[in-house]
Parts: structure tokens; C-alpha cells; sequence
């Protein structure tokens, strides 16, 4: 029988340490999710980038449950979060704490954006295949928050203990650094309790303080921010270039014509940071921005994203530091009953100037622009700054989306523009709002149905349209 | 002390010598049978007493032995009996009326006479219960065949072939590309690698009865390949000499294109479509619109009898109209060559045969060619020993191309180009321009003529298939045989995408050196012993060894730095992958039959194996056979009778395991791989640092092997003295405990897990009817007709799981469904109301119904082939028709067609059409006319799919056949022993409703997904003349 015994297949291991599933989980995590699909997609509805190829596509909120399956489906659930959780159970039976306390910072992220777009989605159920466990039920969005905050609670705890092996060159993103991961966590914590600030039930007041205690134990430093570095090499580049510029399939989706002219019109200097310049053709030279629908000239002539961003090697950040002063911002002003106090206006113009400083512009080159959005003592308007000029300060980033829907800033139509000199929408917008949330993926439609949320419908016109849990104006 | 007796047998009604004639030592089982001209040479014991010569239709003819060693017999004609001799499992022959179970075979010339390089597709239309579907034009083109309809919901499903009784791999390999098939087609099936000049008969082994003692291996059929013998000729001083030429000319079929309509569109606002020339402004772009772009996408612009004057002055004339399919494919042409030596002495014969197949294919650059050397020589080493080798080598050169849902697909720049771009002219004059994109443009399409000149998939396989047979008579009755088999071959796969290609315009190549060997080995034991006058006996108990070991190492290399050099130094970035795999499969089995007064048979068999697959402690599996056959008329007197001439009952009960893929009892990891699909990705290692994350496969360690039940009866009917034969069988088919790598929700942790679940019937009947309505002296007229119908019925899939991914997109796919079927293409349709009828709304346009759903199922209904044989003294017309009917294709290529303005149907352009249905609003019959314009086209005619679900139905004249034999007496003073000469049309005629005629091709090969049509190259039709000489 020992010629039977040959079923073990030479090509793959059938166990492998901590440091070689860490890299793993960060490189999915980092090209997959928050350089991926969603954020592509969220970024034509908060018109940071529109698609200027014939429709109806994802610009004029076609989304159907398949589109909403990879995300979900291979980028998410499998490529990061199932090994997360693999990763935590190792490094957890071998005191590796500091391996799991990552691994749970990046499940916890990864999971908010689940909830985020989707809204209920399973989590204490999920991941127990080996169990038997095919079609597992889903929390609530409530629950998956309690457990988000819960785990990056332990992670900050774990690192706290200083046990166990300390990641090195496997750590693509702070480097064994556990300082910077536990700010990472609180600033998670702060970002997570804002996002529930007008959830059914919650306080804003009360998530605005908890969000400061966060920031206040220690966040992200404009050194200390998240970012994972690409390299100029075929199969190591950057998402956004890999995306949006080498050509692999398309290279249409682009500064939105809103965008480009909103930075225009308020000449904002980080133009020349997001946005390129075209450089052939008629408008050379020019920042010019498109529309989800064809360009009436050759494409060359629009500007695309700016290389700080879609250079081969442009390092993803995973959120920007300015975030932080908009936080606090926006937290001040909601823990003062919505009121504009001196806290929120420090704050907001730190913002400000983090987001220019991002870039590295001077602040010669930027005080006319912070003289000119100085922060009104009424509060509609001011919240509205401070959500638009965190808006911009998130360009291509996830966030802008998740705080569009939550706050209604910045006011956002749909995309209905036309090229100047149009008169007629080639395709017009099959919803006549801004989606508020994706469609349940075709996966779980076929293989999990029994336990998708029976309020959400499968077709994606309709399901769209329905918030989420702490969507609640 | 033996001798050997050789002669040639003659039918008694035409005088022309018959092939395939049993010749049997009386009261023995030694034999042979004669070739296509009816000679025979056997080794004859001394204690021998006579010969029986037993054909079909004819009455056998026992003949005693004297001492002459020339032995020429003429055989009469048999109104009553039937002893026709077939090959059966383990390659045993057996009168085909002792069989509970249905075989059927072919013959040489009618696998010679197809002209099929690939061997699978010369099975077409001749085998009831057989389906073949070719997958594509392109030379090197991979064939599927499936025997009573799909078994295994995800498995393989396509038969074992064996040749000369060894297993032979028939896989279809891509090499290491990182891309799905979706995105680039596939290669040839390795059945390709066979000379069907070489092949003496093909039995096809049809239920697991006929195919239980191949084990788990023959659950899906058999196709038993038996390769020509050498025979003696006491007459002869030389050896035979025979060969053979063919030249061929093939025609790609370029039929479901516009060809009125020019690139442009009408501009937004605009009245009217404004022309454009397709160049880039820079090398004398014109649009009519003078704001507008040149260059564009659509073929939406005017009429090419209409177009305004403005651009005929712009021009300096008409635009000139091309035609870009017809202008792309050119005609093929395949040149064979076959020469064969074959002779033999006192105790041994052989036959050595060399074929040259030069195939220029119908896509410029694409090429298959093939050489093969085929030898067997067959030896007596003494009185009871016998000894036959056969060693093939073969060398398989391809020369393919991408295909698939790509940029770099040839079938892009071709099936979107418009009538007004002249892409080979610009190629020449500019290189890679499109009428869409410029030479410098990184995305869009590629001009078709500079793909074929600068990117390919080549391949070059080296084979080697070699078996030895030893036979040991231990007593008279008993016999001991060994058959040792090894068949392996190397095929160097490699991508060549040259730099400047849209799409990967830095370049990229892999080389990929694969290896598959498989060992095979037999050790039979078989006895035969009359029991008495009545009642005989025979039995085998026999052992089985099987390893099947397949490597490949790949070097892949990403951004060349050197265009056109596609070797791994010039590459920026390298890959390595090895990838490896070994399975053993070890049995025994037994058989026995039980013969009583020559019409009633009984046979049984039992067979276990264990296999390397499945998990210790379960990886053992038994499973039996039993079949009776009932030559009921033997007991009626029917000697005279003008009608009725031959009746047969059979049934039989037939169990066939099946063990799993390697490797899917262990959980494992594998490389980090981030990806976005087919837009970029993360190689590992990155920046130094390797990456691994566990499976997405969720392993099991308990799995038990497959099972197949099928239940077979069937009956042989012969009339007219034996002038019609009716064979009828109805077989059902249950696969149990399917080994399925099931989807599941990727909450769970995993995408697939491996289950055994799953219950799957297939139920059918297959009828064969043969009949010869004339025959006289010179002339003579047959007919063979093939019918079958298969019903598939998926029972049970896995708890919860209503249905199976077998190929496509995330939408639209093909998948398994419970409630409809194997094949079903899913994806979103019309909305309809609960009688099915079209829904309208009040503008008069159907609407997406609010889910994916059934919208077609690529299962045929019935297949059929009828074969006319017409022979006038040495000349023969042969026709054979062969058709499918029921079953859909899903034409993906009219979702980009229609977008683009090329379909066919687009044609319609600016008339008016009324959809045949219903209002929801208020349920009257729809009688609102729709425009179809652009935007209809655009817009809205692919909101669904169901507009691209085509009828997959046709009627081919799949093969026609002029033969013509010069007469003996003009060439009886020459060496020549026999001149013929041929014409054979391949497909000349074809009916179907599909929008580009051939509705066989399929962008997965022989894969499981069928019917999905999509950016391959479409079939072909044409002649091929030939030669064959032997002296």
C-alpha cells in the first residue's frame, strides 16, 4: 500500500509560519480592497474619477449583484479576512501576538467595509467552513461594528504585551513598527465611532467623545501613516496605475469633469497633486475632466489621475493623516451640539494644511486658499466645509463615500453632466440618487440565500436605493 | 511444430476481396482477421485440423487443412446467421452476438476517408450515442467527445482512449499561462498526436458493461484503437508498399456580418451618420464631422452607397468597402503524405507506416504539422509464445493563436472591423493600427495582421507510445498474457506577446516544458474449456498496474526589453512555476462467460481497485457487471424465411468507481497571488518577500469514490436475408457521489469545497440502422443511419445546492442546474409572465426580467448521421449527413456586434420591428413598432442576453466521397497492385440557424462548458483530393 500512500502535492505547503502569511494578508489587503474594486467603483459616485466609456455602467449606478461579487466574494471574505483568521489562530497558539493584533486591525478594517457597502453580512458565524459551516447566518451592522471595535480593542491590548516575535521586512506597511499599528487601531476606533454618529439609537455627541478618546490615546502622525510602496517592475506596480494608466484593459476612467472643475473654480493648489495635466493635443497644458460617458475627442486629451497617485511605483496610502484633524474636527463640533467652538476651527484648518503639506506645498502657495475657506460660524455651513475639504483631502479614498452618505457633504448630483457643447446624455443615470449601497453579491444569492437580510431585493436598482443601518438622516 | 497458412477472402456475391474477417484455428481462440484486401496470414499449430472464416452477413466457412499453406476462400452470403467479430474490453475479440452490451465500430477507410487531422473528429456522425463538437477553425483545434451524454457534473467526462490495449492521455494542455481560458482558448486534445493511417478499427465501447473491466478509468466509454497488422503474402517476393497523398483546400466560413455600413456614428444632436476613415488624424484621418474624432469604434456610419458627397470629395472617391473577415482568412491547405511497408516471414510480419500532415490553417501563420513513424512487429518466438510490439513516435508542431475575450485575441481586431478599414494595408504601411487606436495607444484593439506577424502560442510535442504484447499458451486452453504499455510525450507550450502589443504593450512570454508518462501494465490469465456438446466455458482473471505522473516547469517573463525576443534573459521580470502531479491506480479483475448452443451468453466480471487518490482506509472500491446476450431466432426456423433473418436480446447491469483528482484530501497553501482579474496583479516574490495564504479549496479527508450503475437492453434485429439490420438499445445511466468541487459562500472561509455528492441520470436510446437496398453484380447501394437521444437528469447536486459552474463569466455562464439541466446558459432574459409569454412595456420594448435566470441549455434534443455508400465496379459515392437538433449556443460575440455595429443583424438598421408579446400594463398583445437604431442596438438589445442565445441545430454534409478504383486489367502489367483515386468534401453544405453557420465551435475546448461561442475562429469547409498506390 506504500505506492497508494503518494497523495500529497509536491507544489504546495500544508502549513506555512506567521511571516509568510502576514505578507500575504497585507498585499491582498492593500491591492485587493483598498486599492481595488471598491474604491474604483465608490469613486465614480463621489465623482472623484468618472468613466468615459460607452454605458450603462458603474457611472450611471449599473451594479448588479455579479458586479458586487468579487469584492466580497475573493477580495474580501477569502483573500484577506479568511486569512486573517488563520493567522490569529496561528500566531495566538504561539504568543505571536503581534501578529495577530495585525491580523486584526486589517479583519477589522476589512470588515467595515463589508458592512459599509453591503450593511448585515455574516462574521461571528463566517469563516467556520472546516466546521461544516457552509451558509452562515448574518450580524447586524450594529453587532459587526461592536465586534470591529472589539477587535481592534485586543489588538491594541496584544501589542500592548509585548510578547512574541516582532515582524520585520514581512511587514510591507510600518515594518515591525507596533507603535504606529496601535495608532493605526485608535484612529480606526476614532474613524468607526464617528461613523455611527447619526445610527439609530447612538449619540452623536456621545461617538464624537468617544472618537476623541481614541484620537487623544495616540493616533496616526503625518509620519506614521498607513502606506504600501509599489515598485516600478511588470507585477509589482501600483494599483491605480495598474488600473487606470498601463492600458492592460482600458485606461478611460479618469478625473471626473465635476472634480476637476470644483478644484478649478476654487483654485485649489492640490490640483496639481490629483489631477494631470494633459500633455498632447488640443488641450495640452490644461486640467480637463470627463464624464461616464465617451469623449467627444480622442481620450489623450483629458487629464488622467496625477503620478503622486498612478506612478508604477506610488506608494497606496491607506488613508491620509489629514483625516485625522477632520476627525477632530467634525468630532468638536458635534460633541458641541453642533456648534462651532475655536477647537473645531483649529482642527479644520489643521486639516486643512495637512492636506496641502501632503503634497508639499508651501504654505505661500496655500494661504490664500485656507484665507478663502475660512470656517463659518454657521454651523449647516461649516459642517459642510469641513466635510468638503474632507472630501478632497480623500480623494480616491473610500472614505469620501462612507462620509457622503452619512453626512450629505459635500452636495453631490448625479452623473448626468454633459461635455461642454453636448446637448444630449448619450446614457443617462438608471437611478435619480447617488447609490447608497451595493447590491447583496450573486454568491451569497446563490449559495447562502437564506440568510441575506429579506428587506433587501435582489435586483440592484432596488436594493441600491435602500441606506444602511447608520445611514439614517 | 507450427506452420503458417495465408490467403485472401472473397465475397461470393461481388467478388471483392472482404477485410475484417475472422480467421479462427477451429475449437480455438487463436486468430486474426483480414485486412482491407481480404488477406490473412496465420500461424497454425500442427495438431490443427481446420480454419473457420466468419464474417458478417456471411455464412462462416470451415475449412480443413491439407498441405497446401495457401488458403483462398470464397464466403457465401448468409441469409440466416450472423457472426460478426468485434473488439471488446482488454481487446479480446468476441463474436459481436455473444455481447449483452452495445459496441460499435469503425472502420480504416472511414476514418481515412474524413480527413480529419484530429482523430476525434473522424468519429462524427458515424457512432450513435456519440457526440463530437469541434472546437473551433484554427489548425491545432482541440475536439470534444462525450459518450451517452455527461456523467460527471464537474469532472471529466470525455471516454478513456486505449490504443493496441494501453491507456492513452487525450488531455488538452495550455502551459503555465497566468490567464483563464475565458481570455485565451485552448490548445489541441492530444488525441491529435494519433496517424489515422494507422488505425485498422475503432470500437467504441459505449455503457459501463462494455467498458467494467477498464475500472474506474472506462466510467465514461472506451474508444479502443486497434492499429493495422503486417500481414504475409506467400505470393509475394517484395514487401507491400503503399501510399498515399492528400492535398486539401479549406475555407474559413465568414457568414453573420454587415458589410454595408461604414465606421461613424450619428454625433449627438446630429440627423444623420457622419463618416470616418478609421486613421489616426496624423496619417490622414478624415471625419465627416470636422469637430469629430477620426478614428472610433462603431460601424454605425452611413450606408456604402450613401455616403454624402463632402466625404467623397474628402477622399477623392468612393470609400473603398472591404470585407475584413473574408480578407483575413485565407484558404487552408493540409498536404499528407502516408507510406506504408508491411510483409512478413515463416513465424513474424510487421508493418512500418511514415506520415507527413502539413496543415497551413486558415489564419495567416497558423500552422499544424505532424510526423509520425508507427511500427508493429509481431513475432512468433516459439510454438506457444507470441510477441507483438508496436512503437509510435510522433512530433506535433503548432503554431496557434490567442482566442478569447482579450485584446490580444486576433478575432477582436476582426469580428468588430469595420467595411471601411483596410487593416492589412495599414498594418503594412504602420504597424499596430486599429481603426480605433493608434500605433502608440496602449489599449484597445490590435490590428489582426500584426498579431499573427508578431504574437503566437506555439507548441511542439514529442511522443512516444510503445506496447509489448506476450501471449503464453500454457495448455490449449489456457493462456497468459501480458501487456505492457508506456506513453509519454514532452510538449514545449510557450506565449510569445511582443512588445508594442495593446493591452501588454511591454511584452510578456512563459515557456513551459511539460511531461506527462503514464505506465500501464496488464497481466491476464485466461482459460476457454467446453463443458460439454452444448455448454462452454471461458474465464480471465487478470491484474492491473497504472501510473500516471505529469511535471511542467515554466519560466515566464514580464516587460521584454528586446522586441521579437522571446527568450527569458530579455525579460525585466521572471517567474518560475513547477507544477507536478502522480496518481496510481492498482485493480483486479475477473471475468467470466458462459456459452450455451451458441445463442445464449451470459457474462460476468468483477472488478476492485485501489487508487492513490482517495483517502487510506477508503481508497479501495469493488463493483460488477453481468450482461446476457439471446440469439432467440436460433430457436425459430427461419432458414428460408425471406424476411426475418437474425434476432438478438441483450441486457445488462453494470457498476463503474470512480476515484477523485490528486491531491484534494489535504488542506494546503499556495502562493500569494493579488489580482484583480485580468487588469493587474502582485507577483510573488515581491520586493524580496515571499507570500503565502491558505487554499481557497476546502480539502477533505473523506472522500469514497464515484459510482456509476447503468442498466442497458437491447436487441439485433437482421431482415431481408440479412439485407437490413435494426439495432436498438435503451440504457440508464446513474452516477452516484459525484467528487464535486462545490461552490460554496465565500463567508464560510472558502470559495469551492470537495464533497462527494450529487446524483445524475442519463437515460437514452440509441438506434442503428443498416441496410444494403440494392446490390448486384456491379453496383450496390448501403445505408447507415445513426440515431440517438440522451434525457439528462441532474437528481441532487449537494444538500442546498441547486446548481454547478461549469464555465463563463460570472454572468453569463454555462452551469449544471437541478430544475433545467447540464449545459444551462444562465444569465439575465426577458421579463416574461408566468405562461412564459414576452413581456412589452407601453413603448413597446421587452424589459430585463428582474433576475438571472434559464435563458437556453446547449443540450441537443437527438443527434443523428446517415451514410449513403454507392458503388459502381471500382468506383464509390459516399455522402455522410450528419445532424444535431435541440440544443442552444450562446453567441457572446453578437454582444460586442451589435454593440459595434458589425452583426449581421444590425443590417436592419432604420426599420421598424414589433415585439412579439404582451403589454404589462395591460395584457393586450404588444402591437408598438420599435425603431432599431443605434441606441436600440446599443442600448438596448443586450440588456438582456437572451438575444444572443442562438439554435444550435444543423445538418451537415459532413463528408462526401468520390473514390475510384483503377480496373485490375489496366494496370496488371505494371508493379501496381491497386491505384484509387479520391475527392472527399468536408462540409460543403451545412443548414442551421445560427448566425455564423457552424455553430460548433466553443471557446472551451473540450471542456465541460459547452456552447459558448465567443471570439473563436469559425469552422471551415472544403475538398481534398487523394492518391493511394499500393505495389
Amino acid at each position: 500500500n506504500d505506492k497508494l500512500d503518494i497523495n500529497v502535492d509536491p507544489n504546495a505547503p500544508s502549513d506555512v509560519p506567521e511571516d509568510l502569511l502576514l505578507p500575504a494578508v497585507l498585499s491582498n489587503f492593500s491591492f485587493e480592497v483598498i486599492g481595488g474594486w471598491a474604491v474604483r467603483n465608490s469613486s465614480l459616485w463621489t465623482k472623484h474619477l468618472a468613466r468615459a466609456v460607452p454605458g450603462p455602467h458603474e457611472g450611471h449606478y449599473r451594479l448588479t449583484a455579479n458586479d458586487a461579487n468579487n469584492f466580497w466574494r475573493f477580495y474580501s471574505y477569502i483573500d484577506v479576512m479568511q486569512n486573517c483568521k488563520v493567522l490569529i489562530e496561528k500566531a495566538t497558539e504561539n504568543e505571536n501576538y503581534n501578529y495577530s493584533a495585525i491580523s486584526k486591525i486589517i479583519f477589522a478594517w476589512n470588515m467595515s467595509m463589508i458592512t459599509d457597502l453591503y450593511g448585515d453580512a455574516p462574521l461571528s458565524n463566517a469563516f467556520q467552513g472546516t466546521d461544516g459551516v457552509i451558509k452562515p447566518s448574518y450580524d447586524t451592522q450594529e453587532e459587526i461594528y461592536r465586534q470591529i471595535q472589539q477587535l481592534l480593542d485586543e489588538s491594541i491590548e496584544e501589542i500592548s504585551r509585548e510578547i512574541g516575535e516582532i515582524p520585520g521586512s514581512d511587514d510591507f506597511v510600518y515594518g515591525g513598527n507596533m507603535d504606529n499599528w496601535q495608532r493605526l487601531a485608535r484612529t480606526l476606533k476614532a474613524r468607526f465611532y464617528l461613523r455611527l454618529s447619526n445610527a439609530p439609537g447612538y449619540d452623536a455627541a456621545t461617538q464624537a467623545e468617544l472618537a476623541l478618546q481614541a484620537l487623544n490615546d495616540g493616533a496616526i502622525t503625518a509620519a506614521s501613516v498607513p502606506s504600501y510602496g509599489y515598485v516600478d517592475e511588470a507585477g509589482a506596480e501600483n494599483p491605480w496605475y495598474q488600473f487606470a494608466i498601463d492600458g492592460k484593459w482600458d485606461n478611460r476612467d479618469r478625473p471626473s469633469l465635476f472634480y476637476v472643475n470644483m478644484l478649478l473654480d476654487t483654485e485649489d493648489p492640490r490640483i496639481a497633486y490629483q489631477i494631470s495635466q494633459v500633455t498632447s493635443g488640443d488641450n495640452e497644458g490644461e486640467y480637463v475632466g470627463v464624464t461616464n460617458n465617451p469623449t467627444p475627442s480622442p481620450i489623450a486629451n483629458y487629464s488622467q489621475i496625477h503620478s503622486f497617485y498612478s506612478a508604477a511605483d506610488a506608494p497606496l496610502y491607506w488613508m491620509v493623516y489629514a483625516e485625522v484633524p477632520f476627525m477632530r474636527a467634525e468630532a468638536e463640533f458635534l460633541r458641541a451640539g453642533e456648534m462651532v467652538n475655536q477647537s473645531v476651527i483649529d482642527a479644520y484648518e489643521e486639516g486643512i494644511v495637512a492636506s496641502m503639506e501632503f503634497y508639499g506645498i508651501n504654505s505661500t502657495d496655500y494661504s490664500g486658499y485656507l484665507a478663502d475657506n475660512a470656517l463659518s460660524s454657521a454651523a449647516g455651513t461649516a459642517y459642510e466645509q469641513i466635510m468638503t475639504q474632507k472630501y478632497i483631502a480623500n480623494y480616491l479614498q473610500l472614505e469620501a463615500y462612507n462620509d457622503f452618505r452619512r453626512t450629505g457633504y459635500p452636495e453631490l448630483p448625479v452623473n448626468a453632466e454633459l461635455y461642454p457643447g453636448a446637448t444630449n446624455l448619450d446614457t443617462a443615470p438608471e437611478l435619480d440618487i447617488i447609490p447608497l449601497r451595493l447590491p447583496y453579491p450573486s454568491s451569497e444569492r446563490q449559495y447562502n440565500p437564506e440568510n441575506i437580510p429579506a428587506n433587501i431585493p435582489a435586483g440592484y436598482q432596488q436594493a441600491m436605493v435602500i441606506p444602511v443601518w447608520w445611514d439614517n438622516d | 511444430q507450427e506452420r503458417r497458412i495465408s490467403g485472401r477472402v472473397t465475397a461470393s456475391d461481388t467478388g471483392e476481396p472482404l477485410g475484417g474477417v475472422s480467421v479462427v484455428i477451429t475449437g480455438s481462440t487463436l486468430g486474426t482477421t483480414t485486412d482491407g484486401e481480404g488477406n490473412y496470414s496465420i500461424a497454425v499449430p500442427s495438431d490443427s485440423k481446420s480454419l473457420t472464416f466468419r464474417f458478417v452477413g456471411y455464412l462462416s466457412n470451415t475449412v480443413e487443412l491439407t498441405s497446401t499453406n495457401q488458403i483462398n476462400v470464397v464466403l457465401e452470403v448468409d441469409a440466416t446467421n450472423l457472426s460478426e467479430v468485434v473488439v471488446t474490453a482488454l481487446g479480446i475479440q468476441r463474436e459481436k452476438r455473444s455481447l449483452g452490451y452495445s459496441v460499435q465500430d469503425v472502420q480504416s477507410q472511414d476514418i481515412v476517408n474524413s480527413r480529419e487531422p484530429n482523430i476525434v473528429n473522424a468519429l462524427a456522425g458515424k457512432v450513435a450515442g456519440v457526440q463530437i463538437n469541434n472546437s473551433g477553425g484554427q489548425a491545432g483545434s482541440s475536439s470534444r467527445i462525450v459518450i451517452r451524454g455527461n456523467s460527471s457534473l464537474t469532472g471529466e467526462n470525455q471516454p478513456l482512449f486505449v490504443i493496441d490495449g494501453i491507456p492513452m492521455d487525450n488531455s488538452v494542455n495550455r502551459g503555465e499561462t497566468s490567464e483563464s481560458i475565458l481570455f485565451n482558448g485552448a490548445g489541441a486534445n492530444r488525441a491529435i498526436d494519433i496517424d489515422p493511417n494507422t488505425i485498422e478499427n475503432i470500437s467504441v465501447l459505449k455503457g459501463a458493461a462494455a467498458s467494467a473491466l477498464y475500472g474506474s478509468r472506462g466510467a465514461f466509454g472506451v474508444v479502443l484503437i486497434t492499429t493495422k497488422r503486417g500481414v504475409r503474402d506467400a505470393n509475394r517476393k517484395f514487401p507491400r508498399v503503399s501510399f498515399s497523398s492528400n492535398f486539401a483546400v479549406d475555407n474559413a466560413i465568414t457568414d453573420g456580418y454587415q458589410t454595408s455600413y461604414h465606421l461613424g456614428l450619428t454625433p449627438a444632436g446630429g440627423t444623420r451618420p457622419l463618416f470616418r476613415n478609421g486613421l489616426p488624424a496624423e496619417l490622414g484621418g478624415y471625419n465627416e464631422d470636422p469637430d469629430g474624432n477620426p478614428q472610433g469604434t462603431t460601424s454605425w456610419g452611413p450606408h456604402k452607397d450613401s455616403v454624402s458627397q463632402a466625404v467623397i470629395d474628402a477622399l477623392g472617391g468612393m470609400p473603398t468597402v472591404i470585407d475584413p473577415r473574408k480578407q483575413f482568412y485565407q484558404p487552408a491547405h493540409v498536404w499528407t503524405n502516408s507510406l506504408s511497408i508491411s510483409g512478413g516471414g515463416e513465424r513474424s510480419n510487421y508493418i512500418i507506416t511514415y506520415t507527413n500532415l502539413d496543415q497551413k490553417g486558415v489564419v495567416p501563420n497558423n500552422y499544424f504539422r505532424k510526423n509520425s513513424l508507427t511500427a508493429n512487429m509481431t513475432s512468433q518466438l516459439a510454438e506457444n509464445f507470441t510477441s507483438s510490439t508496436s512503437v509510435s513516435y510522433t512530433n506535433s508542431m503548432n503554431n496557434r493563436f490567442a482566442e478569447g475575450n482579450n485584446s490580444r485575441s486576433f478575432t477582436y481586431g476582426l469580428n468588430f472591423a469595420p467595411i471601411t478599414f483596410d487593416s492589412k494595408q495599414v498594418y503594412q504601411e504602420h504597424g499596430n493600427v486599429t481603426w480605433q487606436a493608434g500605433a502608440d495607444a496602449a489599449a484597445g484593439f490590435n490590428n489582426p495582421y500584426w498579431l499573427v506577424d508578431n504574437n503566437a502560442v506555439p507548441s511542439v510535442v514529442d511522443r512516444i507510445i510503445a506496447s509489448n504484447e506476450l501471449n503464453y499458451d500454457i495448455f490449449p486452453w489456457l493462456k497468459l498474457t501480458n501487456r505492457v504499455g508506456l506513453d509519454t510525450y514532452t510538449d514545449e507550450v510557450s506565449e510569445q506577446v511582443n512588445i508594442g502589443t495593446k493591452g501588454t504593450t511591454n511584452g510578456r512570454m512563459f515557456a513551459t516544458l511539460l511531461k506527462s508518462t503514464q505506465l500501464n501494465n496488464d497481466l491476464i490469465l485466461s482459460a476457454t474449456s467446453d463443458i460439454n456438446e452444448d455448454l462452454s466455458f471461458s474465464a480471465l482473471v487478470g491484474t492491473n498496474y497504472n501510473d500516471r505522473k505529469f511535471t511542467s516547469r515554466t519560466v515566464r517573463g514580464l516587460n521584454l526589453n528586446i522586441p521579437g525576443f522571446f527568450d527569458i534573459s530579455n525579460a525585466a521580470t521572471q517567474q518560475a512555476i513547477q507544477s507536478d502531479s502522480r496518481r496510481r491506480i492498482v485493480g483486479i479483475y475477473a471475468s467470466g462467460t458462459l456459452e450455451y448452443k451458441n445463442y445464449l451468453f451470459l457474462n460476468v466480471t468483477a472488478r476492485n481497485d485501489w487508487s492513490s487518490t482517495l483517502p487510506t482506509g477508503s481508497n479501495s472500491f469493488f463493483y460488477p457487471s453481468a450482461s446476457l446476450s439471446w440469439v432467440f431466432s436460433e430457436l425459430l426456423d427461419i432458414r428460408d424465411n425471406p424476411y426475418f433473418s437474425y434476432g438478438k436480446l441483450r441486457a445488462s447491469y453494470a457498476q463503474a468507481g470512480n476515484d477523485a483528482n490528486p491531491y484534494l484530501t489535504m488542506q494546503t497553501y499556495s502562493q500569494a497571488n493579488p489580482s484583480d482579474g485580468t487588469r493587474g496583479e502582485i507577483i510573488f516574490p515581491f520586493r524580496g518577500i515571499n507570500a503565502f495564504q491558505i487554499s481557497s479549496l476546502m480539502a477533505s479527508n473523506t472522500l469514497s469514490p464515484e459510482m456509476v450503475t447503468e442498466i442497458e437492453v437491447g436487441t439485433d434485429l437482421r431482415f431481408f436475408r440479412n439485407r437490413m439490420g435494426l439495432e436498438f438499445s435503451y440504457y440508464d445511466k446513474t452516477s452516484n457521489r459525484q467528487i464535486l468541487q462545490q461552490e460554496i459562500a465565500a463567508s464560510s472561509g472558502f470559495g469551492t469545497r470537495v464533497v462527494n455528492a450529487g446524483e445524475i441520470s442519463n437515460r437514452g436510446i440509441e438506434v442503428i440502422l443498416s441496410g444494403t437496398p440494392i446490390r448486384t453484380e456491379s453496383f450496390s447501394w448501403d445505408v447507415l443511419v445513426n440515431f440517438s437521444r440522451n434525457r439528462y437528469q441532474l437528481k441532487s447536486i449537494a444538500e442546498g445546492v441547486d446548481n454547478i459552474f461549469l464555465g463563463g463569466f460570472t454572468d453569463p455562464q454555462i452551469r449544471a442546474d437541478r430544475e433545467h439541466g447540464y449545459g444551462v446558459i444562465w444569465s439575465l432574459g426577458w421579463k416574461r409572465n408566468e405562461n412564459g409569454v414576452l413581456l412589452v412595456d407601453d413603448d413597446g420594448y421587452p424589459m430585463p426580467a428582474d433576475e438571472l435566470g434559464p435563458i437556453g441549455n446547449v443540450t441537443p434534443d437527438w443527434l443523428g448521421g446517415i451514410r449513403n455508400t454507392f458503388r459502381y465496379k471500382g468506383l464509390s459515392l459516399s455522402a455522410l449527413i450528419d445532424t444535431r437538433q435541440g440544443g442552444d449556443v450562446f453567441n457572446f460575440d453578437l454582444y460586442y456586434t451589435t454593440f459595434y455595429g458589425t452583426a449581421k443583424v444590425t443590417e436592419q438598421r432604420g426599420t421598424y420591428t414589433v415585439w412579439d408579446g404582451i403589454r404589462e400594463s395591460d395584457g393586450q398583445p404588444n402591437t408598438t413598432p420599435v425603431l432599431q437604431d443605434q441606441a436600440y442596438f446599443q442600448n438596448f438589445y443586450t440588456q438582456s442576453m437572451e438575444e444572443l442565445v442562438e439554435d444550435g441545430s444543423f445538418i451537415k454534409l459532413r463528408e462526401v466521397t468520390i473514390n475510384y478504383q483503377l480496373p485490375d486489367r489496366l494496370i496488371e502489367r505494371t508493379p501496381f497492385e491497386g491505384i484509387s483515386v479520391s475527392a472527399t468534401g468536408r462540409n460543403l453544405w451545412i443548414k442551421s440557424n445560427f448566425s455564423y453557420l457552424d455553430p460548433e465551435g466553443s471557446l472551451f475546448g473540450s471542456g465541460n462548458a459547452q456552447g459558448f461561442y465567443h471570439a473563436v475562429t469559425p469552422g471551415t469547409r472544403g475538398v481534398t483530393f487523394g492518391l493511394n498506390v499500393t505495389f
